[in-house]
């Protein structure tokens, strides 16, 4: 079918081999006589049913024009013309159309022209006396099925020729001594040799000792089988590459059955081979990965049983390997309770084709055992993306869930016991308070109505106990106000500092006027915060750059704030926060008690000035409730900045913010 | 007024605090208190029902009742003479809550001496009764 097809399409376009099977032979006769064409002419048509059917052209160039429109079986052609005398006519002739069919037509027989027209392609030479059409349409059809078998010929030939050497794959043959008697060119460029270099050599004179014994191998199993014989071999190609070859190699026998040479394919495999390798590495490595993995992993068919489980899962599962598994489902070895939630999770899986990831779940085993696994489900897809089934993987999370619930009531019960030492310092603080108010109120008493019967030295511990006991007062109301940062803590709301600054010093006023202080008050803007307790911060802050004043320097305090967008512990992005600064000219603080400063009960200076090292423990614990912090800058004899920061926006009505 | 005792009823579980009341009414120069005293919310329920007294100065906590329950049955009750909390605890709210209730001031315990119940007293008795306490 093939051959058929190629002798069509590479038929050329005129000449005998198209011609169609009947009808009659199309002759130009181009004679430059109109009376010798009109005898030619008279010869030929003579009789009914004559074969032929004749046009005439009177020169060369009107032949060629009419060649050159196609449909002509024969030329008869006289050499004599008046554009074109002799041999030339007809090599011009066959120069632009090879396979025409000539004969040539000459007035005297003449060996030595006729020869001359044979070699130079003419089918016939023939005496214009002797043309009878008999003979004539005899000689044309033989030449015409000689033309179409030579045709055929040279297609077939052309079409083995084409597969011999288009073929991306070395073809070769060798003889029974193991020479190269062919070798196409695809051979030859994969073994970087000329053709003509291969063929005469054996395979030791080409290749590498190792692979020509092999080759040499290969030929005597051929030899002795008579079979066909493949090998794979590896070569380093002419440009380094390493070659991945399969070389096959078939017998070559005469007529008889006899071997007379051997005969080889030699295929260029190295992608193949690469890819397959590269393949198989995958496929060893997800092996590796699955067997290795600590952590279950399966694949489910779509009616969730497994098709291929790894060793941790049989392991888990208690079985002696991942095969026991197989068919199987989690119906098999968990409790309904586990088995029926996950397989709705792998149908929803497979219907949505949306996995599940990282999903916590208690697996119930039929003994009553419980695990905590963080499970992942993926649908399963094949080439096509056709959902065939679910894979996943489960890790085993029990410890850390077990770590977490302990965390869990860790923490519950690190609040409860704030919460019960915050109640306690509350209450504490309330109930020392009522005893120390009554010894106050009886040393008072005893010091108005009965200071007549006391000695002086009497009196002076009374006035001593009084003090103390003021000072007891002072802490227990300090610790009291402390413990309510918490206790009585206040919905956050839009808080103006500028008007509580002015209460402040408002309340402060006394002090003020005695010290001769200067406060001077930048804008400060509104904050979301606890009102009481912010006024708590600026009081103890005021307070105290009133009261750590150096001996003869009139106190200036500043009251200023700033808003900058800050990142604040616990908020991914940064947030804008106010920074609220008082800063004094007092008696500064010397940098190694700075880390000190906002613990409770820290006094720096207890026998110069009053105090309960309560005030700015307080503020950090408000400034920290706010979600906020307090700083502090100082050189000694010069004076402070305390900054408190805080965010500018709470979450409405939240107190939640904690202390920690 | 000077003539006339003011006849005052304390309403206090705590006999030491009692005793400190006592003594600083009578460090009050110039001016006699006739002073009752009462332990409890059901005595002193009764008491002021009597309306013998021009002042009522009533303590926040009475065994498990508190002073402002007692304020405010008190006032419901019909009571017009002023009343007047005294409490051991500084607490803003509980003060709020006081005069709510109707009670003519908040006096801390430990701030109480002769001069500060005389102020509070005389001011409260200056006052007509029950004056929403929020404009004093």
């Amino acid at each position: 079918m093939e051959i058929a097809t190629t002798i069509q399409n590479a038929a050329p376009g005129n000449g005998t081999a198209n011609r169609s099977a009947s009808g009659p032979w199309k002759v130009l006769l181009v004679e430059a006589r109109p009376d010798e064409a009109a005898r030619i002419n008279q010869v030929l048509l003579d009789g009914a049913g004559s074969p032929f059917e004749l046009e005439w052209a009177d020169g060369m160039e009107g032949a060629l024009h009419r060649l050159a429109s196609g449909g002509v079986d024969l030329v008869l052609l006289d050499l004599d013309l008046p554009d074109s005398r002799g041999l030339p006519g007809l090599i011009r002739l066959h120069a632009c159309f090879p396979s025409q069919l000539v004969v040539v037509v000459v007035d005297h027989e003449n060996e030595a022209v006729e020869l001359e027209a044979l070699r130079e392609g003419a089918l016939l030479c023939l005496p214009k006396t002797k043309l009878d059409p008999f003979w004539l349409a005899r000689a044309l059809r033989y030449s015409h099925d000689r033309a179409v078998a030579e045709e055929k010929l040279r297609a077939g030939l052309a079409f083995h020729r084409s597969i011999v050497e288009q073929l991306p794959h070395g073809i070769f043959r060798q003889d029974l001594q193991g020479r190269f008697t062919y070798a196409n060119p695809f051979m030859s460029d994969l073994l970087g040799l000329p053709q003509h270099e291969l063929v005469g050599r054996r395979s030791e004179e080409v290749f590498p000792k190792a692979v020509a014994e092999r080759a040499v191998n290969q030929d005597q199993e051929v030899l002795r089988t008579g079979r066909p014989h493949e090998r794979i071999e590896e070569l380093d190609a002419p440009d380094g590459r390493r070659l991945c070859l399969a070389v096959s190699k078939t017998p070559v026998r005469n007529q008889q059955g006899r071997i007379i040479a051997l005969q080889g394919l030699m295929m260029d495999e190295t992608e193949r081979h690469q890819a397959q390798a590269a393949l198989e590495q995958e496929r060893y490595f997800m092996h590796l990965l699955i067997s290795n993995l600590p952590d279950p992993v399966y694949f489910k068919d779509t009616a969730s049983r497994f098709i291929r489980v790894n060793q941790a899962l049989a392991e888990r599962l208690g079985g002696p390997n991942p095969e026991f598994m197989l068919g199987k489902t989690d119906f098999d070895f968990f409790a309904r309770e586990h088995a029926e939630p996950a397989f709705h999770d792998e149908q929803t899986v497979m219907k949505t084709g949306q996995p599940i990831v990282g999903k916590e779940e208690k697996e119930v085993w039929p003994d009553g055992r419980e695990k905590w696994v963080s499970t992942t489900k993926m649908p399963l897809r094949d080439r096509n993306g056709q959902i065939i089934g679910t894979f996943g993987l489960s890790r085993d999370i029990t410890p850390r869930k077990k770590a977490e619930e302990k965390l869990r009531a860790y923490a519950a019960s690190l609040a409860q016991s704030n919460r019960d030492l915050e109640e306690f310092a509350f209450v504490a603080s309330h109930d020392l308070q009522e005893p120390l108010g009554k010894v106050q109120a009886f040393a008072d008493l005893l010091l108005a109505d009965c200071s007549d019967s006391l000695s002086e030295k009497g009196k002076d511990y009374l006035r001593r106990l009084h003090k103390a006991t003021a000072r007891m007062q002072m802490l227990v109301r300090g610790l009291l106000t402390f413990s309510r940062v918490q206790t009585e803590a206040q919905p956050f709301q839009p808080v103006d500092l500028s008007a509580l600054v002015t209460e402040v010093m408002a309340d402060l006023d006394t002090r003020i006027q005695q010290t001769g202080a200067r406060v001077e008050v930048g804008p400060l803007g509104t904050v979301d915060g606890d009102a009481h307790q912010l006024r708590q911060v600026l009081q103890n802050l005021l307070g105290n750059a009133l009261k750590f004043v150096r001996p003869g320097v009139a106190p200036i305090v500043k009251i200023n704030s700033q808003r900058v967008l800050e990142r604040v512990t616990g908020a991914n992005l940064p947030m804008e926060v106010c920074r609220l600064s008082v800063e004094d000219n007092g008696i500064g603080i010397e940098g190694k008690y700075l880390g000190r400063l906002f613990n409770i009960f820290q006094r720096l200076r207890p026998n110069e000035y009053d105090g309960t090292g309560i005030g700015l423990a307080t503020v950090r614990r408000i400034a920290q409730r706010h979600g906020g912090s307090v700083s502090v800058r100082s050189q000694p004899n010069e004076g402070s900045v305390f900054t408190v920061t805080l965010p500018v926006r709470q979450r409405r009505g939240d107190t939640s913010t904690t202390i920690p | 007024m000077n003539e006339r005792p003011i006849k005052l009823l304390l309403v206090e579980d705590d006999e030491d605090d009692y005793v400190i009341v006592f003594e600083h009414l009578c460090h009050i120069p110039g001016r006699k208190f006739d002073m009752d005293w009462v332990c409890t919310y059901p005595e002193a329920v009764v008491e002021i029902a009597k309306r013998r007294h021009d002042i009522y100065v009533i303590d926040y906590r009475l065994g498990l009742d508190n002073g402002i329950d007692l304020i405010e049955e008190a006032v419901r009750r019909g009571c017009t003479a002023p009343m007047i909390m005294l409490t051991r605890y500084c607490d803003r709210f509980l003060e709020k809550k006081a005069r709510e209730a109707g009670a003519a001031d908040f006096l801390l315990k430990c701030n109480a001496n002769a001069a500060t119940l005389e102020q509070a007293i005389l001011k409260a008795l200056q006052r007509p009764a029950h004056e929403p306490a929020a404009t004093s």
